[in-house]
Order: structure tokens, then sequence, then C-alpha cells
């Protein structure tokens, strides 16, 4: 079963706890200049007195057609053929920033040797059956790590429900 | 003659071919598949050409889809090292140098592009060289042992500035010289590539805008160029021309198959020939942007079309919308990016710190055209969104984005403004 990163954007507090977490397993020193594969947006909406704050916490989404894949021009970056996710293969990959290009998300980042660099889905600890570290860490439960079938289930039942809840709501009213 | 089984005929081992290859198979396409090419090589990538010569990358880093585990993983026929001199499409023939002749099916064009070399005296010359095949790599390989010192490069192109790096890091003299006013004239505003030229200049590198080549002579240092209106010549060890590609169609009947620069196709790679099929820097494919058919010689189009063109042969409904002319290059410690059209807007934006500088290029509200210099992150982003934004005819940030886009999207935006 292919499993998959997910963000209930309802829930992130934007505390940054999955951007550490990500930083302790992979070994990343921002003060030497390594890109952090993780990163906290926040979103503001609206003008005052209407307005909301979101946070996003975000890493490569591993895309289904992955268009770093097929702009890369030396064969480094590729797709697991088990767990889906995009993959980098430091040797082959020659810093042309070809992928930066071809990423809607704006995700690919590159080290002092300019070899690209980004979330694995934390192959090494999704193979020994653990989740990701910055899922084990979250606080809110925001991110999970789940089946694809499964979030996507789970979206239309609670789409399902606030549909019935209003339409109960409603009903009571009159 | 082969005939007999369902056989697709593929002219040309790029990119686009491979994907097509894939594609084929992949779609459950079961017949046979030819591959017509006249290089001995396996599929190489020509932009790797000048990372080799700087030896940056080793010699089988040439070939990014291997040496031939793709043909057979896929099931294809390779006929190397033999052009296709003829192609019937009535009678759905291909004919090779080595007289090989196939019936086909359906076939599909992607013999790619050859450096364009301007028609003038001394251009046979054997100091000139050219940047694309796999030979031309080993040429100037070989050029490089003789200790060099100086350098006349010709096109201010996205190669022409990797040969501009290559012989800078060698320690050599460079000259760079275009026809055009500034440099990378289709991609760059000219205030943009103001900014590119002064750093340049600053490195020593020797620009001339403005310069079109007249005459080459050989010399007993190496090359002499002349240019017209003008009494300054450059003298260099060797000359490089890069001032463009264009398609390799000599085999095909221009009465019959539609060809303008390349060839003109549709949303599923079809030219006006039924069975027959193009893509990559053969093919003239939609530009999303003006509308117009154009080829846009980038290599994930080709793979893109590529895959497109084998979907669609083998019985796979889809389409591929077209795109947009984008270049992102990396050279001498800094990052160009653009993105689309930089020359008909109505509206421009700019920021520039002395480093970062970006421009946003706009016309009846739509952004057009993008142009950053050392600032790549947000490039996909921006290149994405304007895609997305002339395909929906939406404005380039929407509620139909991912939200991460549209906050990247409207950060960028607002931080230029």
């Amino acid at each position: 079963m292919v499993k998959a990163i997910y963000l209930d954007i309802n829930l992130c507090c934007g505390c940054g706890a999955c951007v550490v977490a990500c930083m302790d397993q992979n070994d990343i020193f921002p003060e030497k200049g390594q890109p952090a594969y993780r990163r906290i947006y926040t979103m503001e909406e609206g003008q005052f007195p209407n307005t909301s704050f979101l946070y996003v916490s975000a890493a490569c989404l591993h895309c289904a057609d992955s268009p770093c894949i097929m702009g890369c021009p030396t064969g480094a970056i590729t797709k697991d053929r088990q767990t889906k996710a995009v993959i980098v293969n430091g040797d082959l990959c020659i810093g042309c920033h070809s992928c930066a290009l071809a990423c809607p998300f704006g995700v690919p980042r590159y080290d002092l040797e300019e070899k690209m660099q980004k979330c694995d889905l934390c192959s090494e600890r999704v193979e020994a059956g653990l989740q990701p570290a910055c899922v084990r860490v979250c606080p809110t439960g925001a991110l999970q790590f789940k089946s694809i079938n499964k979030v996507l289930g789970e979206k239309e039942f609670k789409f399902v429900g606030n549909i019935v809840s209003g339409v109960h709501k409603v009903t009571n009213r009159r | 003659m082969l005939t007999g089984r369902k056989k697709i005929a593929i002219i040309g081992n790029g990119c686009a071919s491979a994907e097509c290859l894939k594609a084929l198979r992949e779609s459950g396409y079961s017949g046979e598949i030819h591959i017509f090419t006249d290089s001995k090589w396996p599929i190489y990538n020509p932009m790797l050409t000048t990372y080799y010569v700087a030896g940056k990358i080793t010699f089988d880093q040439l070939f990014p889809y291997g040496k031939d585990l793709l043909y057979k993983k896929y099931r294809a026929h390779v006929h190397p090292a033999s052009p296709v001199v003829t192609l019937d499409h009535e009678e759905k023939i291909v004919v090779n140098e080595d007289g090989l002749e196939l019936k086909y099916n359906q076939c599909l064009i992607a013999s790619g592009g050859s450096p364009f070399l301007p028609p003038i005296e001394g251009i046979e010359s054997n100091r000139v060289y050219t940047m694309r095949k796999v030979d031309d790599a080993f040429r100037l390989r070989e050029a490089l042992l003789e200790k060099p010192e100086k350098a006349l490069v010709i096109g201010a192109s996205m190669i022409g500035i990797k040969m501009v790096e290559l012989f800078y890091q060698q320690g050599m003299e460079v000259c760079l010289a275009d026809l055009a006013g500034h440099i990378f004239p289709l991609a760059a505003h000219p205030e943009c590539a103001q900014v590119i030229e002064n750093r340049l200049i600053k490195k020593g590198i020797k620009l001339r805008f403005g310069a079109a080549l007249e005459k080459v002579e050989e010399t007993a240092r190496g090359v002499k160029a002349s240019f017209k209106n003008s009494n300054e010549s450059e003298e260099a060890d060797l000359l490089v021309i890069c001032i463009g590609v264009r398609a390799n169609t000599d085999f095909i009947d221009q009465k019959q198959v539609e060809v303008k620069q390349g060839i003109l196709i549709d949303e599923q790679m079809r030219t006006n020939v039924p069975g027959l099929y193009a893509a990559g820097d053969v093919a003239q494919g939609k530009n999303t942007l003006s509308g117009e058919r154009q080829i846009i010689g980038l290599w994930a189009n080709a793979r893109y079309q590529g895959r497109t063109a084998g979907r669609n042969m083998a019985g796979v409904d889809e389409t591929f919308p077209g795109n947009i002319p984008h270049n992102i290059t990396h050279f001498m410690g800094m990052d160009f990016v653009g993105i689309g059209d930089v020359n008909n807007y109505d509206k421009m934006e700019k920021k520039f710190d002395g480093k970062m500088f970006i421009q946003f290029f706009w016309k009846n509200g739509f952004l057009i055209g993008t142009n950053f210099i050392d600032t790549y992150t947000e490039a996909g982003v921006i290149k994405n969104a304007l895609i997305n934004s002339l395909i929906n005819n939406n404005p380039v940030y929407s509620h139909s984005l991912p939200i991460v886009q549209n906050m990247l999207i409207k950060k960028i935006l607002t931080e230029v403004k």
C-alpha cells in the first residue's frame, strides 16, 4: 500500500517541530549552508475584520507524474518503485537547477556542492517500519502518514458529514 | 523488406524517442518497434556535452537512459549509424542509408536538430567548432589538450554562455559576440541582460554585441573572425558557433508533410499525414503564450511530446496542451531564469537589490513573462502559475490552485510590487 504524508491544514499551528525533527533526522546544519527540506509557510487572507490566518508545513509532495523527473537532464531524479517517493541521486546531479524551474511548489534547494536536496519521504525510517520524523513529532496530529486511499476516503467522509450537519441545522431552524 | 506484424518506426534516437518507446510499451502496445538513427551512440543529452568537455561528468553520464538497457527492457530493434534517406508516408515505407526498408503502420519523427552554421566564407575551417553531438564534444576536448589561450564564442545563447564558462574555467581569454544587442536576446529583457553583462565584464570576458560575423580566416595562431561594418577583427585559437539549431527535416517530402521551421503538430503530436507523428526539437508544437506553433527546444518538452505521441500511437487518447519558452542556466556563479515573453508587455515590475534581480512582465492583466537573476527558488512556482493561467484563462493565482502554490505566488508578486 502506498503511503503519503498528509497535512490537515486546520490542525497545523506552525510550531515548527516537524522542521526541527526533519533537520535532526537528515543531519541538516543550516549554518553550514545546508537547506531544510521542510518549511513552514504562513498564509494571511482577507482584510480586517474578516481575516484568516493559516500555517502550512510543506516539503516535497512526491507528485504522481513528477515534472522534476521529466526536467532532469541526467536521470538523477527517479521514482522509487515501492514507496513512490521521488529520490535524488547526488552522484548524478550536476546542479543545473532544471528541477527548480520544473517544480510547481518551489521545493528543490541545493547544498554547497550544488547537489539538489529534498525530502525523500524518510525512506530509511519507513523501510524500518517507522513513521517519517516530521509525522512522528507533530503535536497536533496535523501531519499524518497514511495510505492515499484512506486519506481520500476520510476527506470524503468529512465532506459528506459537513453537508449532512448543514442540512440538519437548516431543517432544525425550520 | 521487413513486413508482417504491426510495426512502428521511430526516426531519431533522443529523449523524445525514448519516451515514445516507453509510453508505447507501458500503454500496452505489443507489436514491433524499430528505431532508426544516424548516431552510433546510445541516447544522449546534447546539453550535457559542455559538462563532459569541462570534466564535470564522466563519459557514461552523457547517456541518461543508460547504454542499451532501455531497448532491451522495452523490446526495440535499433538500426544505428545510418541516417534515414527516404520516408514514403503514402506507402508507409522508411529507408535508411544501409538500404534497410521497413513498412510501418505508424511512424514518429524525432530526428532532432543540428547546429546552424551561417553560410559565410571560411566557415568550414577545422578551427570552427559547434557543440551538440557526442563527436562535437570529442573534437573540443582534443582541441583543449593543445592548451589554447583564447576562444571566440559566437552566439550569446544558453549554450554560448556555457561555452564561455568552460573556457573561463580553463583559464582562457574569452570573447563572446552576437548579432543581437544584448546577451540572451530571446530570454532576457535588456535591463536584465545589462546586469549579467556587467558581471561578465567584471570577470574579464570581452563582449561584442551587434556584431555580424562576415568572414573566418585561418591564421598562424588559429582563426581570425571579421565582422560586418567593423574594422576590428577578433583573433583566437578556436572559434565556437552556437547561434541556434535547425530541425533535421531533409528526408521529409515537404510537399506532403507540413513543415515550417519544424514539422507542424497538433496537441496529440500528429502531423497532417495520418499515422505520422513528430516530437522533440524537430517538431513545432503549440506555444500556449502566443497561440502560434513554435519549436521549443527543451529536454523536458521533447520528453513530454515523445510520451504523448507514444500514448496516442498505442491508442490512448491524450493531449499535451503546449509549452512556453523557459530557461534556467547556472553559470559563472550566477543563476539566470527567463520565462515566457519579455518583450511584448504593457506593464513591467522590477526589483533589484544589487545581487538578486526580479522582473515581471504583464499584458492585459496577465503575467506573460519573468526574468530572475540569482533567485531560482520561486521560478518553478511562477512558471507553472503562468502556464496554468494561460490554459485556464485565469489570473495567476486563483482558488483552483493548491494553497501552498497560491501563497508562494502571492508572496513573490507582492514583494516585487
